[in-house]
């Protein structure tokens, strides 16, 4: 019973987290002045959350850091180069599959 | 049917037609985000089945639908925590996607209000993502937000297909599949698109780099500093080279 308390709270909660902004910003001038003061929030949001699932999981620098970063490198290169997010992303995921089976 | 009932009528089948191929267009290019997060709801699945309340945990991917707070759910729940401390640690978590929701609409600034409602409830940092893109740019503010339904209806119920799996699959999977970091993975092949000016590269820089200083603070909250510095920053170099 607990765990079900816990869960639809969560889910009770996280709504009301997503949905509060979109009914505070009711008017399009609310929300374009609003949006000059976040115009750069998606950004910083997509690479806080990139950098602290990456190298701070759990609060502590993971043992393979080094791996990670190369993998993160490749993933940046290969957006660059090829504008395309499904590329990099098997690209990265095959630098972390190698680095883990060769034991680095 | 008169003239000007027959003209509303065809701009009104073709402007459905034109809503949904933004809708299909938007799901296509939610695609490898999708592929980049399956892995994390995989990892999802699989530790709801391991754990002692495994139906409550699978319900999570439907009904909370933000992966970090599910796993942090679970497992505080598998380590005996009371229930006001696990939503309170899962909300921590998640209180980033209140300045996730207020970017999206301000991002589907244009279209009607109800719209932009309704497209908060599935905001995720991948569903607001697929708004950035060159294509989505291109787009009216309803054809934008078209565009958005289309790219988070596939990724919420692509979520909640591969949890399934990983439940259904129920034992571990090899930590040399690397799925711990895909879904992070996924994160920069989006962020690299979206720095297109010096501001947002200030923002992303900044917003990363004090989220890996702030690893050491309550869970979430580190995300939370980084995206908060990370905007001040990119306001700031905005400011300055204008």
């Amino acid at each position: 019973v607990s765990a079900w308390l816990a869960i639809l709270g969560i889910a009770a909660g996280t709504l009301a987290l997503r949905v509060v902004p979109a009914f505070v910003l009711h008017s399009d001038e609310r929300v374009a002045r609003v949006e000059a003061r976040v115009r750069h929030l998606g950004p910083a949001v997509l690479a806080a959350m990139a950098v602290s699932t990456l190298f701070a999981p759990g609060g502590a620098v993971p043992d393979d850091v080094a791996l990670r970063a190369v993998a993160a490198a490749t993933a940046v290169v290969v957006t660059v180069r090829t504008r395309s997010a499904l590329w990099p992303l098997g690209a990265a995921a095959a630098v972390v599959v190698a680095g883990r089976l060769l034991g680095l | 049917m008169t003239t000007a009932t027959f003209t509303e009528a065809v701009l009104r089948t073709e402007r459905g037609a034109e809503l949904r191929r933004a809708a299909r267009a938007g799901a296509t290019a939610m695609l490898p985000l999708l592929a980049g997060v399956a892995p994390f709801a995989l990892v999802i699945g699989t530790s709801a089945a391991a754990s002692d309340a495994p139906w409550a945990g699978l319900a999570s991917a439907p009904l909370v639908y933000a992966g970090a707070s599910q796993l942090a759910a679970i497992r505080l729940l598998d380590d005996g925590a009371g229930v006001l401390l696990v939503v309170a640690t899962a909300l921590l978590l998640n209180a980033r996607l209140v300045l996730v929701s207020t970017a999206l609409s301000s991002r589907l600034r244009g279209a009607p209000a109800s719209w932009r409602r309704a497209a908060s409830a599935l905001a995720v940092e991948q569903s607001y993502a697929v708004t950035l893109t060159e294509r989505a740019d291109a787009l009216d503010p309803e054809a934008r937000s078209a565009y958005f339904f289309g790219g988070a209806a596939l990724l919420w119920s692509g979520w909640v297909a591969v949890t399934v799996v990983g439940f259904a699959l129920g034992g571990g999977l090899p930590d040399w599949l690397g799925l711990d970091v895909v879904g992070p993975l996924a994160l920069v092949t989006i962020v690299v698109p979206a720095v297109r000016t010096r501001p947002a590269l200030a923002a992303a820089l900044t917003g990363g780099a004090i989220a890996f200083l702030a690893r050491g603070l309550p869970s979430g909250t580190g995300i939370l500093a980084g995206a908060l510095a990370g905007a001040l920053a990119g306001g700031f170099v905005e400011r300055r080279s204008s």
